[in-house]
């Protein structure tokens, strides 16, 4: 079965260019979207994912939360903070939440490097 | 706000390197070095920082805006003329989308750009001066530039601000990254100025 890969970000551009880029390396995952942290919760009842790029400052519920409710929810899920926020005390956090952290912009080779992560923790 | 000398270079250099990091940022968007002037810091009114824009007050540019607050108070603006936001936008979802079919989506990407080049700057800041940092969302902005500049504040309140011009040469690209620090946090920023000032002593 395709593995599948859950985009939470609040800009539509970031989710359409982390769309492209994973799809440029070939790799052949089941991918959906979700606008916030609150969304990506409500959608994980009913679609679940293996891994999960999450932003972290969105409206709501910001990515550290979600990324933990979501844990919570699924114990297996990979989750990949993909964020603007690189404040040394926001790669801090998700060391301690056990989390790879992923700093913006979206580039080629930052996703090369999310996708070896869950490839490597598949 | 007065800052000794010292302290008033050791704030130039704690943003040199975060504006190093958000050309980082844009470089790798758009494949090719970005230029940069040294940032200039100096304690003026809203007027004064008006008046620096000289005769392009007026001229339609976009901004985005962002603030953020801790133990330093501060808005931070990229502003570059609204004619260039497609190009700009184009940097960041690449040639294969044509201009035209950018439109629907230029202030999300607008915001995107500001969201990941301001944070650039200040993660820099907090880092450096130990500092932690909540970002308000990216808000997109159209107007004049006195519009952009006054938006919420007294003309003549003082504000320590600092400019650094940025330029993409061969994408017809320049704008500005504009910080306003609130006199607010004046205490604060002199006390994390001094010790960074002592560890680099100490380090030396």
């Amino acid at each position: 079965m395709a593995k599948r890969l859950l985009i939470v970000d609040d800009s539509r551009v970031s989710r359409m260019i982390i769309k492209s880029k994973v799809a440029s390396l070939g790799v052949d995952w089941e991918l959906q979207e979700a606008v916030s942290g609150d969304a990506a919760l409500e959608q994980v009842q009913h679609w679940r994912p293996d891994f999960v790029t999450m932003d972290v400052n969105m409206p709501g519920l910001n990515g550290f939360d979600a990324a933990q409710r979501l844990r919570a929810l699924l114990p297996r899920v990979c989750v990949v903070l993909l964020t603007a926020n690189v404040q040394e005390s926001s790669r801090e956090r998700a060391g301690l939440l056990g989390m790879h952290f992923v700093p913006k912009p979206v580039t080629e080779a930052a996703i090369e490097q999310v996708v070896r992560h869950f490839q490597a923790a598949a | 706000m007065k800052l000794g000398e010292l302290e008033h270079d050791a704030l130039v250099e704690v943003f040199n390197l975060g504006v190093g990091q958000a050309a980082s940022a844009l470089s790798q968007l758009a494949g090719e070095p970005v230029l940069l002037t040294v940032p200039k810091v100096e304690l003026l009114s809203k007027q004064a920082v008006l008046d620096q824009f000289g005769g392009a007050i007026e001229q339609r540019v976009s901004a985005v805006r962002q603030s953020f607050e801790g133990a330093l108070c501060t808005e931070a603006l990229l502003i570059f003329p609204a004619a260039q936001s497609l190009r700009l936008v184009q940097i960041m979802v690449g040639e294969n989308l044509p201009l035209e079919d950018l439109g629907e989506m230029e202030q999300e990407a607008l915001a995107e750009i500001g969201n990941i080049l301001l944070n650039s700057v200040l993660a820099t800041v907090s880092n450096q001066l130990e500092l932690a940092l909540e970002g308000s969302l990216p808000e997109v902005e159209l107007g004049a530039v006195s519009e952009v500049l006054l938006a919420e504040h007294d003309i003549g309140q003082p504000l320590l601000s600092l400019q650094v011009r940025f330029e993409i040469a061969s994408k017809r690209i320049e704008g500005y990254l504009v910080f306003v620090l609130d006199v607010c946090s004046a205490a604060m920023l002199k006390s994390k100025l001094a010790a960074l000032i002592e560890r680099l002593q100490n380090e030396a």
